[in-house]
Formats: C-alpha cells, sequence, structure tokens
C-alpha cells in the first residue's frame, strides 16, 4: 500500500509556477528522500501534502485516503516538521510537549517525558525554549513530531543546526523507528550524502519537476565506480573500447572523457591499451562512487539558478 | 489510532498557552492598579474635603455637592467597570499575541498539518480569549464593588440598582467580546503580533477621530449624534449606563455587538480557511 501518492500536483504564486504536475508514490515502510536545489519546490510539496497549502491542480492521497476529512484524519496520524521548528518560545521543552500533545489529543506525561529523553533533552529542565541553541530546538521540534506515535513523517530539513554527532543521532533514530516500527518517511535534505545514507528510495525535484523517481539500488548503480579517461580523439577511442576492450558498459562524458564500469582490468592495462592503438591520454584515474556529484547530475548538473 | 474530539483537544491546548503567558497576568496587575489609582484619587479628594471645615453655609453647600460628585464618580467607575479597568485594551493587546505568536512560531503550521481542523481551531482560539473577556470582567467588577464599598454608594443602593449592574456585567461582556472577535479577525488577516497590534491600535484611533468630528460637526449643527452609539466599539459606554435604556439604547447595545461580532468572525474565519499558511 502507498503512505503518500501525489498525483499531478500543480501549484503557482503570482503566476509563478512552483510544482508543475508533480506526482510521487510514497510506499509505506519507505524512508522517501526528496532531493532538489532550493526553490525546486520541496517545500511547496510537503506543505501541499500537509494541507498548509491548496495545490491548483492535482490530488493527494495519504494511506488511500481522498477528500478533506479523509485527509484530516490521516495527517493526525503524521509526524512532522517543516522550514523552522514549531515551538512555542516563552515555554519549556516539557511545557512545549505538553501544549502540543493536547492539541493533537495524544496527552501523556510519561511518553512526553521519554520522548524528550530520546532526543536527549532533560523534561525537568525549566528553561525556556527561547534561550536554547538552534540544535536543541531541533531536537525539541523531533521530539514534538515523534508525538503521538505517527505512522508517518514528514520532514523538512531535519538536522538544520545539528552537530555532526547530532545528525548521526537524528540519523540512528530515524533508521530505528522505520526498522523497528515500520514509520513511513518523507525526508528534504540539502545533506546529500546524510540523505544518501538514510533513504531507500528518492524524488528528484528540479524547477517544480520531477526529474526522476528512483530506488536506492537505482542510486547504487549510478554512484559505482569507473575508471574516467580523458583523450585526444574520441572516435577512435571509442572503437579501442568496443573493438580491444570488448566494453558495452560505458559513458561518454562532456570534453573528450570516457568513463569505464567495468573495472576487470587496472588502469595501466588500459593505458596500454589505448597507447597501441595510438590515442593519446591526456588523464587516467579511477572515480569513486560519489552520490553528491550522481544527484547533482540528475537534477541537472551546477548551473545557475538565473539560467 | 483514536479519532479525537479535535476542539476540545484545541480548546484545552489554547487554555492552557493562554494560562502560561506573561502577559495575561501582566494585563490583571495592570488593570488592578488601574482601578486603585482612580478610586485612589477620589479617596483622597473626598478625605481632603472631609477635612476641610467650611467658613459660609453656600461653602458648606459646595463642599456637599463636590462630595456627592465625587461620590457618584466612584458609582460610575462600578457601573463602567469595563472602561475604568481599560479591558477592551488589555483584551485587544493579548489577543493580538496569542494569535500572532501562534503563527509566527510556527503552532498553527503543526496543529493544521497534523490534520486539526481550521474552524475548530479558530472557534477554540475565540472561546478561549471570551473565556478570558469573562475573567477579567468578573475581576474588574468584584475589584470595583470592593472598592466602591469603602466609600458607600452615592445613594441608597437598592435591588433595582444591583439588576442594573448585572446588566451591565453582561452587556459589557457582550460589548468586549465583540471587540475581541473584531481584533481576533484583524490577527488572522495580519497573522503577526505586530502588524496586528499596529492595525488595531491605528485603526480604533483613526475611528474615534472620524466619530468625534462627525459627531461635533452634528452636534454644532443642531442634529442628534445618537448615531453614533450604532458604530463599532462604541457600544461599551452605553453598557455603563445606571439607568433605564431607551429603546435606541437597548437595541444598539444588544444588536449591534452581535453584528460587528459575527461580521467579524465570518471574516477571520474566512481569512484562515481560505489562504495558504506559511
Amino acid at each position: 500500500m502507498n503512505a503518500i501518492e501525489t498525483s499531478k500536483i500543480s501549484k503557482s504564486y503570482h503566476g509563478h509556477t512552483v510544482l508543475d504536475g508533480v506526482s510521487i508514490t510514497v510506499r509505506e515502510g519507505e524512508i522517501y528522500g526528496l532531493v532538489g536545489r532550493n526553490g525546486a519546490g520541496k517545500t511547496t510539496l510537503i506543505r501541499s501534502i500537509l494541507g498548509l497549502c491548496k495545490p491548483d491542480m492535482g490530488e493527494i492521497k495519504i494511506n488511500g485516503a481522498l477528500g478533506k476529512s479523509a485527509l484530516e484524519y490521516e495527517r493526525s496520524k503524521i509526524g512532522t516538521l517543516i522550514d523552522s521548528p514549531a515551538l512555542i518560545m516563552h515555554l519549556s521543552a516539557m511545557d512545549n510537549m505538553k501544549a502540543f500533545a493536547q492539541t493533537f489529543g495524544r496527552y501523556d506525561e510519561a511518553k512526553l517525558r521519554e520522548l524528550l529523553h530520546t532526543v536527549g533533552l532533560n523534561a525537568d529542565d525549566n528553561l525556556k525554549v527561547k534561550n536554547f541553541s538552534l540544535g536543541m530546538k531541533q531536537r525539541l521540534a523531533i521530539a514534538i513530531a515523534l508525538i503521538g506515535e505517527p505512522q508517518i513523517l514528514i520532514l523538512d530539513e531535519p538536522v538544520n543546526g545539528l552537530d555532526p554527532a547530532g545528525i548521526f543521532e537524528v540519523r540512528e533514530l530515524l533508521q530505528q523507528l522505520n526498522h523497528d516500527k515500520g514509520v513511513t518517511i518523507l525526508i528534504s535534505s540539502h545533506l546529500l550524502a546524510e540523505l544518501g545514507k538514510l533513504a531507500n528510495s528518492y524524488g528528484i525535484l528540479e524547477k517544480g519537476k520531477l526529474v526522476k523517481e528512483l530506488r536506492s539500488s537505482d542510486l547504487d548503480e549510478l554512484c559505482r565506480p569507473y575508471i574516467k579517461v580523458v583523450v585526444g580523439d574520441l572516435k577512435v577511442a571509442l572503437n579501442v573500447v568496443v573493438e580491444n576492450y570488448h566494453a558495452h558498459d560505458f559513458e561518454i562524458l562532456p570534453y573528450n572523457t570516457l568513463a569505464l564500469y567495468d573495472l576487470s582490468k587496472d588502469i595501466p592495462t588500459v593505458a596500454d591499451m589505448f597507447a597501441k592503438a595510438n590515442v593519446p591520454v591526456m588523464s587516467i584515474y579511477q572515480c569513486e562512487g560519489d552520490l553528491e556529484s550522481t544527484f547533482i547530475s540528475l537534477m541537472g548538473g551546477l548551473h545557475n539558478d538565473q539560467n | 489510532m483514536i479519532k479525537t474530539d479535535g476542539f476540545a483537544c484545541a480548546l484545552k491546548a489554547d487554555l492552557f498557552k493562554l494560562r502560561k503567558m506573561k502577559s495575561v497576568w501582566i494585563g490583571l496587575a495592570v488593570m488592578f492598579a488601574l482601578m486603585l489609582v482612580l478610586f485612589s484619587v477620589c479617596w483622597i479628594l473626598i478625605a481632603i474635603l472631609n477635612k476641610m471645615t467650611p467658613i459660609d453655609p453656600s461653602e458648606a453647600m459646595e463642599q456637599q455637592s463636590t462630595l456627592f460628585a465625587l461620590s457618584q464618580l466612584c458609582d460610575t467607575f462600578l457601573a463602567s467597570f469595563s472602561d475604568t479597568a481599560s479591558i477592551s485594551l488589555f483584551i485587544a493587546i493579548i489577543t493580538c499575541l496569542f494569535v500572532g505568536k501562534d503563527f509566527s512560531n510556527g503552532a498553527v503550521r503543526l496543529q493544521v498539518a497534523r490534520g486539526a481542523n481550521r474552524t475548530q481551531l479558530f472557534f477554540s482560539k475565540w472561546v478561549t480569549l471570551s473565556i478570558l473577556v469573562v475573567a477579567y470582567s468578573a475581576f474588574a467588577i468584584l475589584v470595583c464593588g470592593i472598592f466602591t464599598a469603602f466609600n458607600g454608594y452615592s445613594v441608597q443602593f437598592t435591588a433595582q440598582h444591583f439588576g442594573w449592574l448585572v446588566r451591565n456585567f453582561f452587556l459589557q461582556v457582550l460589548c468586549n467580546i465583540s471587540t475581541m472577535s473584531i481584533v481576533l479577525a484583524i490577527a488572522y488577516l495580519c497573522r503577526s503580533s505586530g502588524a496586528s497590534l499596529g492595525a488595531t491600535i491605528g485603526g480604533a484611533i483613526a475611528l474615534s477621530i472620524v466619530f468625534g468630528l462627525v459627531a461635533s460637526v452634528g452636534a454644532l449643527g443642531g442634529g442628534s449624534i445618537e448615531w453614533i452609539n450604532f458604530m463599532p466599539l462604541e457600544q461599551t459606554s452605553i453598557a455603563g449606563i445606571m439607568d433605564k435604556f431607551t429603546t435606541s439604547q437597548l437595541c444598539a447595545v444588544i444588536i449591534m455587538p452581535i453584528i460587528y461580532g459575527a461580521i467579524a468572525i465570518t471574516v477571520g474565519l474566512l481569512s484562515f480557511l481560505k489562504r495558504d499558511i506559511k
């Protein structure tokens, strides 16, 4: 069953299209990572799913439910953290937990204390939230998102402001929730490497459109190591690769560059092969699978947002 | 998971947040101080006048009439307890802070994202603030009542006076709930404490200047200024009269707050329902 399904969601603000026919499918029990540069439409998509903004077109289903009241009911089972942490600054951490738990109808003091403990905050600390560090606020927001043992978690940039240890702890917590309790997680993050360690499905957004939806196995395939060769004559080099190297698993990159994914031959052998065919080799080296570069290339490469 | 009563939950949370708001308690303290200052001035003047020995019978008569006027002023403080304690001012400030903060700190966003019904959230705030109006009014009439009792009522306090006081209490609560509804609508339109406070204060000043000017011009021309009783935020003063109301006053003090309150609630609710939450 699909936990979240959007179908051709479109949204524009003052004539500027923010989402353009986005359809994503988040299966029950998976961790779905939303990837995209600033302004790609990640937050608007999340806000549409959560009912904070009304899409101009398209349909949203949560746990198969459709329609205003059915969606409101399903949303009550979702834990969420959107943009900056939603916190009541003049209250302590525990009072914040109490206030939100009352609103959600999930008031259980023992469980609230346990949740604060889980995210590393002290329930008996009377320090007001306005005096918290950014990391502490983020932890509290995560604890609030976990009130009522939600079956779906929707998190927009959940590790913003956390130190490396905090990021690790949040990742562990989310993986534990997903693994032990089968919690479905939809997460967006700018930290692509971090997302790569967590998610098992990805949706790549670019300029309001879903560029690609892929599973972690697809990503592994895209991220595998390869030998990168910059040659003087690409046509001859291609002949050599196909005829002599018998390789079919390669890719032509810009600037006379070849990516050879077949690693059965080492770099000296490949260099020797090109030398024998009189193909000038400018550089040759092995590249490790790089998640960030893969994501960036899927998002259309590095370019100025204005272009 | 059990489906919960969204309105009851939101109301519980709002009451909890209101109780934890410092401004609510500061407002109460300042209200008390205001009432104490006003009554103290009267008490001091009465004490000074009582100590003075009149030289001739005409001065004695003048002294007695001043004493009676001061005593009547204390009665007016009790009858218009809402204006004496400036309840509408404190309610307006707290409404702006209460709603604006929930928008700016993301609490509304989080509640809606967790499936809370927007209509229920709006009415939960309205009920919470109405409870505050009743609590503030009860506090103000109690304090004014105790302070008036120190000096005694200017005339024999009869059952009729008591009846008028009870009537005035309910009418002033109604007027203040109407005022609160207007400010609540402004707060839902502005969605920030500062902007809604600015808009409320600016609007109130603009209205009072316009009504004042038009009424002055009308009075100079010999026209009636009774229409002013039907304008927004102008009913609280009528609800402080310790006498039998005319039909026009009765209509203004009962129907107009309900009409203005209903319009404000509709505008505020529609603004909350139709606009995206940032």
